[in-house]
């Protein structure tokens, strides 16, 4: 797709939006952070206005049911959605009309017999669906990296590196919970050092929650010859009595191909 | 619904189901409603939907919430919540907004969700443990509406780590105290935050209102040393009057111990969780040491799971279920019982091995219910085991037999760390996690889908009808003997047709003993009922020189079922707290007949049921009916009033609990119409009908708008002068305040004293009923009360009763005392009622009757002996002679009420100090009793257990009656001469001397026997 055609898709995207967007590249922010808070992301027919189709959910003139025409953006449970009705809370200071097609633009609310959103935006958008489907995905990748750069930043030390090996970590006064995060320290020897202090071919130990309770089930793991970009916090965890670097965040362990995306984060690479 | 002849399971997996049912003893007939909670919406959802709970709202038990470890199906940061307002049947996912925190590695939004309903606020309390930034933060919420699609989340209690722990697997559980309307939270946790290595904990607050901290304080439960912690699942259980129970897993050097402690004030007393002291004398019971346990059972982690439940009906009742085994092989849950509040337990009543995350619950008709996951050949077996045997014999239900895998999850708790079991009422409704897979082999027969699925290819679908990948999905369950059809109760309360009682068990209203569907009349006409509040016209019994009293009651069904028969069995019992409830009349108890289409029976005009009151009775009583139904479930009953008290502590919380129960406890005294009439004081009996000695608080209430009608003056209590030890609670409280109590100090078994209340009406509405509720208390608990109330009148409806009274009164001194003149006095005034005289007439015949009032209170003085004129009738005649000389009519009136008041409980005091019929039942429950516990009698004290178990046997099917109880007391006659003789007391002598000498007279025999037991409670040991 080529760039104009993009600006002339977003510029008539955010004209249409009943949310106020104001003009120029503002209006593409808007549009992405709307994007990015809303994770169904549908077009859909008005089919009947001020009506329900859950029984948990009275009739109210908020509400209408609609079908779902087009999954321009949704979770994986929730993606075989097209071709059923489901019942929108409609976004306030707009009319809606029963025949009329929109872009809802939704966050969740009722899972029953059917489903009920609500919806922050609507646009009557005149974009073909597959440049609608493309922003959504460079919206949310914006926004996932966004999160990486934001944990980037707040890492002490940032290399790549291997796993050399693993073993338990003695906790001081260490309570037994269900919760407890079993801590276990890599020794990973560095590749490269993207941000913070440290030497390629130095060891480095990394502690990490090997325990796979619910708690910690999306903590990475770490096992011998794992290699990877780690990024290493300190007091990331300071209640559970540990000290050194963590990772403990499901993004402190990044493929090694991201390695170059990383670097680009910290704003250098060595 | 019955799910039980669904056609469409598979004849292997219904021959699988089936056999395990032939292990059920006699089973009764059961509904089972089984559904897989994922709603049709999530059909491709592949969640770990585990470690589940659940909250039925027992003010409205079709509104239910489930919770477990879902993620938001649109990973915002809401809090999921499944709701149901159709019992269970259908579910929907509810996410609304809350305060979370960051989720970091948890897999879900929150984790460790419990929850529970208050009991009669409509009010859902969640607790859960929040991972801001992977550490812990105890969170305590408030949901109202939590049933809509718009409910609203406040926070009541957050407590984040510190000092390196966190507070661990929260438990919460919730309750309406009764007499207050106030919800109770408790909140139990292994609290990781406290020093010393004893976290064993419970947050509890009797005032769960926003804002934060909302009155939570924290109680720790271990007492003794640890190897530096307890274990994460500590429990509790409360009964309605506060007492409360936990267990705990204290870590010792030996191994892993099971304690359970208690407290009486659902935690909150001044040194929460003393009150059970362990031989080692420190607080808790340790109920079994030196456990070992294993890590993981199939699939799952397990180690230290327990759960507890105390009976509905007896609050010294606790059940537990604990976990202990030195390998998964034999990893094992036992159930064990303790009936006298935990001080000892009896041997198991229950094992399964290898099985892991119990619940127990009892219901209010006291069936255990026992709820575990047990590993067989790789498959998850969920298991219901009921017992109506107190662990004799158990009914099994199997409701699941699923794989034990975990799909795509790659944790270590696929099934989560515990289930849900809840009894509401008779019923009983869990929830429990397992593997998905949509094959009706694995389930009780009759299992819901609600998400998309195919039963032949055993497959689930999305709404695109492509297959989704098994996962661990919660499914919730409902077993009840009972349909709607075959529920029936008598409504404890009712405000107006549409607001009313439906059945609920325990009862919702505080008012449950006063406006309930239990009435009398003075004749054969049900009276219809009021067409504002839909009450009964309900009339006060009539003298028997009047003529017969007719009980009436209305029974009802929530949906139309098979014709039936339902036995209406009245009782009354002497106006008061603690009293005795006897059958009303010895004629068979009447029968309503439901037509297969009715859903309510009253007993239409010419079938009340006829009774009168005995000659010696006072008019003022309580009424009470409880009813049964024939045919299956025959046990559509809770036990029996007769010869017990409702409330505290023999009967406790029968009436509340038992919707085949019903009572009206009110005593109205009919004030004459005028601007402010004169003061009365109005009298209620006390009895202790526990057989112990023991305290009884009251607690005096009376509402706003009352409080500006009716001018209470004053409380007093009169009695217990022969008991050197409460002569100083001789009380008397002066302008009293909603809420004063009362303490009747060590109140003797049988004991009576006299509550009165000093009463005046100020300008009150014609018709207006005006009353105050006195209430027995445990803690912050009702257990039982009477209203006593002003009703304003005519002048000449206000005579016409006085004069009624008067003729009873002097009635009852004919029956009771012979006293010369008295049955022509009251001839008279009967007469003189039936004509409704008028002011003159009603002038002139008490000026007539003045002499013999004043010969009845010398007679009574006399007969009284060193308590004398306790209730000052002296001066009520004084009064009543000055309002004769220079008062208006109403003047008048009310003082021969006041003098009349003063005389029937006169008349009671020194009738009831010869003894009490009624007491007959409850001094055989005395007496086993002291039998069992006497260690200095020898093999006496257990053969006589024996027997007199045998004669409350006897007494309580009424194979044996009143005119029997001379011959079973002479047939005990050489047991009671060994006791004498062993203990060699002159004062057990005499009484057991009297005894001999009353045998003929069952009231003076009851007195007699009562005195002998009294000797013996000092003397055995």
């Amino acid at each position: 797709m080529k760039a104009s055609r993009i600006t002339r898709i977003l510029v008539g995207l955010s004209i249409a939006l009943c949310c106020a967007v104001p003009t120029g590249a503002q209006q593409a922010i808007s549009k992405a952070a709307l994007i990015q808070q809303s994770p169904f992301i549908f077009r859909g027919t008005v089919v009947r206005m001020g009506a329900s189709n859950l029984s948990l959910l009275p009739a109210a003139p908020d509400l209408a049911i609609v079908h779902v025409n087009e999954i321009l953006k949704s979770p994986a449970a929730l993606g075989a959605f097209s071709g059923h009705d489901i019942t929108v809370q409609l976004p306030s200071g707009r009319q809606f009309q029963q025949g009329r097609q929109s872009v809802f633009y939704a966050t969740g609310w009722l899972y029953g017999e059917s489903l009920a959103v609500k919806a922050s935006a609507a646009g009557f958008d005149y974009a073909d669906s597959a440049s609608l489907k493309d922003e959504v995905l460079r919206a949310d990748q914006m926004s996932a990296e966004a999160k990486l750069m934001a944990r980037v930043q707040s890492a002490a030390l940032v290399i790549s590196g291997r796993v050399l090996d693993v073993r338990p970590v003695a906790v001081k006064d260490a309570k037994v919970s269900e919760h407890s995060p079993d801590y276990w320290s890599a020794e990973v020897e560095i590749g490269n050092v993207v941000k913070g202090p440290g030497e390629k071919g130095q060891h480095v130990a990394v502690v990490f929650a090997k325990s796979t309770d619910e708690m910690w089930l999306k903590a990475p793991k770490l096992a011998r010859g794992d290699v990877g970009v780690f990024l290493l916090h300190v007091n990331d965890n300071r209640d559970l009595g540990i000290g050194g670097y963590t990772v403990l965040d499901p993004l402190d362990v990044e493929p090694l191909e991201r390695l170059t995306l990383v670097q680009q984060f910290v704003g250098k690479g060595r | 619904m019955s799910l039980m002849m669904d056609r469409r399971v598979p004849r292997l997996g219904l021959l699988g189901f089936a056999a395990l049912m032939t292990t059920c003893t006699a089973a009764a007939a059961q509904n089972v409603t089984l559904v897989d909670m994922v709603p049709n919406a999530l059909s491709a959802e592949t969640a770990r939907d585990a470690e589940p709970n659940l909250a039925v709202n027992g003010n409205i038990p079709t509104q239910i919430v489930g919770s477990a470890f879902t993620p938001d199906p649109m990973a915002s940061s809401n809090l999921p919540l499944f709701v149901s307002t159709d019992g269970g049947a259908t579910w929907t996912l509810s996410t609304p907004a809350f305060i979370p925190g960051t989720s970091g590695a948890c897999v879900s939004v929150v984790c460790d969700i419990t929850i529970r309903f208050g009991g009669s606020s409509n009010i859902l309390y969640v607790s859960d443990l929040n991972p801001i930034g992977g550490t812990s933060t105890l969170d305590v919420w408030q949901v109202l509406n939590p049933t809509s699609a718009a409910p609203t989340i406040t926070s009541l209690e957050t407590r984040a780590p510190s000092g390196g722990g966190f507070v661990d697997q929260p438990y919460i559980e919730a309750a309406t105290q009764a007499w207050s309307s106030q919800d109770v939270v408790l909140v139990a946790a292994n609290d990781l935050t406290a020093p010393g290595g004893k976290t064993a904990a419970a947050d509890h607050t009797l005032s769960p209102v926003p804002p934060a901290p909302a009155g939570f304080s924290t109680a720790i439960l271990e007492p003794r040393a640890t190897t530096g912690q307890d274990a994460p699942s500590v429990r509790t259980a409360s009964y309605a009057d506060g007492t409360t129970y936990a267990i705990y897993y204290g870590f010792r050097p030996a191994g892993y111990e099971v304690v359970v402690a208690r407290d009486s004030d659902w935690g909150a007393s001044a040194t929460p969780f003393q009150a059970l002291i362990d031989p080692d004398a420190s607080a808790g019971k340790k109920v079994v040491s030196s456990l070992s346990m294993p890590s993981s059972l199939g699939n799952q982690r397990v180690g230290w799971q327990d759960a507890i439940a105390v009976d509905p009906q007896d609050p010294l009742s606790v059940y537990i279920a604990y976990a202990e085994g030195a390998s998964s092989a034999t990893y094992t849950l036992h159930v064990r019982h303790s009936g006298d509040g935990g001080t000892t337990w009896d041997p198991d009543i229950k094992t399964v091995t290898p099985a892991t995350n119990p619940g127990v619950a009892v219901s209010t008709a006291g069936e255990i219910g026992f709820l575990y996951q047990k590993l067989v050949a790789g498959k998850w077996e969920t298991h219901l085991e009921r017992s109506k045997t107190a662990g004799v014999s158990w009914t099994d239900i199997l409701l699941a037999s699923v794989p034990d895998s975990k799909g795509s999850y790659g944790g270590s708790n696929p099934i989560g760390d515990y289930t849900g079991l809840l009894a509401v009422g008779k019923d009983f409704y869990g929830i429990f996690s397992g593997f998905n897979t949509p094959d009706t082999a694995n389930f009780y027969p009759g299992v819901s889908f609600p998400r998309n699925h195919d039963f032949v290819a055993h497959t689930l679908l999305d709404l695109s009808m492509n297959p989704v990948a098994g996962s661990i999905d919660p499914f919730f369950f409902h077993v009840s003997d009972f349909t709607a059809g075959q529920d029936f109760y008598v409504r404890d309360w009712s405000d107006s047709p549409t607001v009313h009682d439906n059945g609920q068990e325990p009862s919702t209203n505080p008012y449950f003993m006063v406006d309930s569907d239990v009435w009398n009349r003075r004749s054969n006409t049900n009276g219809g009922f009021d067409v504002v509040t839909d009450r009964p016209n309900h009339e006060d019994p009539q003298d028997p020189i009047d003529g017969n009293n007719f009980a009436f009651v209305r029974i009802h069904r929530n949906a139309v079922g098979s014709a039936a028969p339902v036995t209406a069995r009245f009782l009354i019992a002497d106006f008061g707290l603690g009293t005795t409830y006897q059958d009303a009349d010895p004629a068979p108890a009447p029968v309503l007949n439901f037509a297969a289409g009715d859903t309510v029976q009253t007993q239409p005009d010419g079938v009340g049921y006829q009774w009168a009151l005995s000659p010696g009775h006072s008019t003022h009583i309580c009424m009470g009916v409880e009813i049964s139904a024939a045919g299956p479930p025959a046990d559509n009953y809770t036990g029996d009033l007769w010869g017990h008290a409702a409330g505290w502590p023999t009967t406790d919380m029968m009436i509340i609990n038992d919707n085949n129960k019903a009572q009206r406890n009110m005593g109205v005294y009919t004030a004459p119409h005028t601007d402010q009439t004169d003061a009365l004081t109005y009298y209620a009996t006390i009895h202790n009908a526990a057989t112990r000695t023991r305290d009884m608080v009251l607690r005096y209430t009376i509402t706003e708008a009352v409080a500006r009608r009716l001018k209470v003056s004053s409380i007093e209590v009169q009695g217990g002068g022969s008991n050197a030890a409460t002569r100083e609670t001789n009380l008397r409280i002066e302008a009293p305040k909603n809420g004063a109590t009362i303490t009747l100090k060590a109140m003797q078994p049988g004991e009576n004293r006299w509550l009165g209340i000093t009463m005046s009406t100020v300008g009150a509405p014609q018709g207006a009923l005006l009353p105050v509720a006195i209430r027995e208390m445990n803690g912050n608990s009702a257990l039982n009360g009477i209203l006593i109330g002003a009703r304003d009148a005519t002048l000449g409806a206000s005579m016409k009763d006085a004069l009624a009274f008067h003729a009873a009164v002097f009635r009852r001194m004919d029956a009771l005392f012979k006293t010369p003149g008295a049955a022509e006095e009251a001839k008279v005034a009967a007469s003189l009622q039936r004509r409704e005289p008028g002011t003159e007439v009603y002038i002139d015949f008490l000026r007539k009757a003045q002499a013999m009032l004043g010969r009845q209170i010398e007679s009574l003085t006399y007969m009284a002996g060193a308590s004398g004129d306790a209730f000052g009738s002296e001066a009520a005649a004084k009064r009543l002679q000055e309002a004769l000389d220079k008062g208006s009519p109403e003047s008048l009136v009310v003082a021969h009420m006041a003098l009349l008041e003063k005389l029937d409980t006169f008349e009671s005091m020194i009738d009831k100090a010869k003894g009490d019929t009624a007491d007959i039942l409850p001094n055989f429950y005395w007496q086993r009793t002291l039998y069992l516990r006497a260690g200095n009698l020898k093999s006496v004290g257990p053969q006589m257990a024996v027997r007199t178990a045998a004669v409350i046997r006897a007494l309580e099917s009424r194979k044996a009656r009143l005119p029997d109880y001379g011959r079973i007391i002479a047939d005990m006659q050489s047991a009671f001469a060994d006791t004498a003789k062993l203990l060699h007391d002159e004062v057990l002598d005499r009484a057991f001397a009297q005894m001999q000498a009353d045998r003929g007279d069952a009231q003076k025999l009851q007195g007699a026997h009562r005195q002998f037991l009294l000797r013996l409670s000092a003397l055995v040991k």
